[in-house]
């Protein structure tokens, strides 16, 4: 391993654990030095996803913001 | 009777990203209060050399009714701070704001029940601990989309959220259809 090509890899690597949901956004966002705009930007560049919840989970919370709105008359 | 309820943004992270898809106009759309840290708009819309912090601020300047910035006394120290001559990010601040805009909840709630909806970003929901109130429920970005679209809203959940993750993909506005410097070969 060339040790030029650690801080590279080191990137990637802040970027797809985030991606994959492995480590949080503050995290990614200190191991690169970069704000969430920008993290947002390199994980487009990379064609990456951004992490989302499991699906039963935001259907549980999308329940209770639209019971929420019914009982707040929205 | 109907129960008041507010749409908390505790953090930077949702305006950013729908700032990207240029769709804040959503937070809008289910008709509730939006309340918004002062010290997290700050953070938000400090760097205008992002068009999300451009777009952000221009959001809370066109709706100073449905957006309310809630004054915390973090956000006054950093203020203070950055007055005195403290420059770069004022790291753990927004945070900070979060905590004592929680432990004030009954100055944004009429009733000290009403229930208090409270965006983040998919990614702190499932890396953060929360210890919340009974009336304060999570909602993520990508849930409040899908809350969106079963209410017709928006045609589609996942078409909001591929812009979200598009969006830097694509030129900055002010960089589109203007000729590359010395020319290109294609």
């Amino acid at each position: 391993m060339n040790e030029l090509s650690k801080p590279a890899r080191t990137s990637t690597d802040a970027l797809l654990a985030f991606s994959r949901g492995e480590i949080g956004r503050q995290r990614a966002m200190d191991a690169l030095g970069i704000g969430y705009g920008e993290l947002l930007d390199r994980l487009a560049e990379r064609r990456l996803p951004l992490p989302q919840l499991p699906k039963a989970e935001v259907d549980r919370m999308a329940d209770t913001m639209l019971e929420l709105l019914d009982q707040a008359g929205r | 009777m109907s129960r008041r309820v507010v749409l908390l943004i505790p953090d930077a992270g949702p305006l950013i990203s729908l700032a990207k898809a240029d769709r804040l106009r959503l937070l809008l759309a289910p008709g509730l209060p939006v309340v918004v840290a002062d010290q997290v708009l700050f953070e938000a819309t400090r760097d205008t050399r992002h068009e999300d912090a451009r777009r952000i601020a221009e959001f809370v300047r066109a709706y100073p009714d449905a957006v309310l910035k809630f004054r915390t006394a973090v956000g006054d120290a950093a203020a203070a701070r950055r007055a005195a001559g403290e420059t770069g990010r004022q790291k753990g601040q927004g945070e900070a704001a979060v905590a004592e805009l929680l432990a004030r909840l009954d100055e944004i709630t009429q009733a000290p029940d009403d229930p208090v909806l409270l965006l983040y970003e998919d990614s702190d929901v499932a890396t953060k601990r929360f210890v919340l109130p009974g009336n304060v429920h999570l909602l993520s970005t990508k849930a409040f989309l899908v809350g969106l679209e079963r209410r017709g809203t928006i045609a589609s959940a996942d078409e909001v959220w591929a812009a979200i993750e598009a969006a830097g993909r694509l030129p900055a506005p002010e960089t589109r259809d203007q000729p590359a410097v010395g020319g290109s070969r294609w």
